[in-house]
């Protein structure tokens, strides 16, 4: 290795553990007074400075990721919850209005949103009913 | 399983066909004059009861043709 490839290596270290360090006090240091020993032991400490570095930005970026994606989910999820909320009062709500025009016991069309959301069987028989309405078709 | 036997009713709403998985339907006792249209696509149909309607013609070819490849049962009437 030629001398001036070196001398631009040894520099170039420096440089960056210089900024890795944030050190402005070594401005001074004359190359032709470390060793080689000291090159390399300087070269290490900067490497492993870098690499630490590179896995805190690493760490940063994946926790900053993942708190975005928490957030994004859980604000979709609010939004979700909100929508089918609406929706489901929206429909139960006709059903409800057309069981009572039509004078169905609760027991045969439950008024309460868990006990029609979990309807498996629904016995209508004998109530004199001229029409179904739509949101029959949202039961499940 | 939606029974509806006893009624008034002429037709149904489209939307009862969103019932995927209504296996069993009662319309008998009702005043359908034909096969509700409606109920065409509910493919898990096993039981479905529509005697004692307005039907003025006998079960149609189509009706049979229908049953046979849903693998309903046979129709009371």
């Amino acid at each position: 290795m030629s001398k001036t490839l070196l001398n631009d290596i040894i520099c170039y270290t420096i440089f960056i553990y210089k900024e890795v360090k944030g050190l402005t006090n070594m401005a001074n240091i004359d190359l032709k007074e470390l060793s080689v020993k000291e090159l390399n032991s300087l070269a290490r400490e900067t490497a492993k400075e870098l690499m630490h570095r590179k896995n805190q930005d690493k760490k940063l970026r994946k926790e900053i990721a993942q708190e975005s994606h928490n957030n994004f989910k859980s604000n979709s999820s609010d939004i979700v919850k909100m929508t089918d909320t609406h929706e489901n009062e929206e429909w139960m709500n006709k059903l409800w209005k057309w069981a009572n025009d039509n004078e169905i016991h609760e027991a045969y069309l439950p008024r309460k949103e868990s006990q029609l959301l979990n309807l498996t069987t629904l016995d209508l028989q004998h109530q004199k009913l001229t029409n179904i309405p739509a949101e029959i078709g949202c039961l499940i | 399983m939606f029974n509806l036997a006893h009624n008034k009713l002429d037709k149904l709403p489209i939307e009862i066909s969103r019932l995927k998985e209504l296996h069993t339907l009662d319309l008998s006792y009702n005043r359908f004059r034909r096969k509700p249209k409606e109920i065409e696509n509910l493919k898990n149909i096993r039981t479905l009861s529509l005697n004692d309607n307005n039907f003025k013609q006998q079960i149609s070819v189509e009706m049979e043709a229908f049953n046979y490849f849903t693998g309903m049962l046979p129709l009371t009437k």
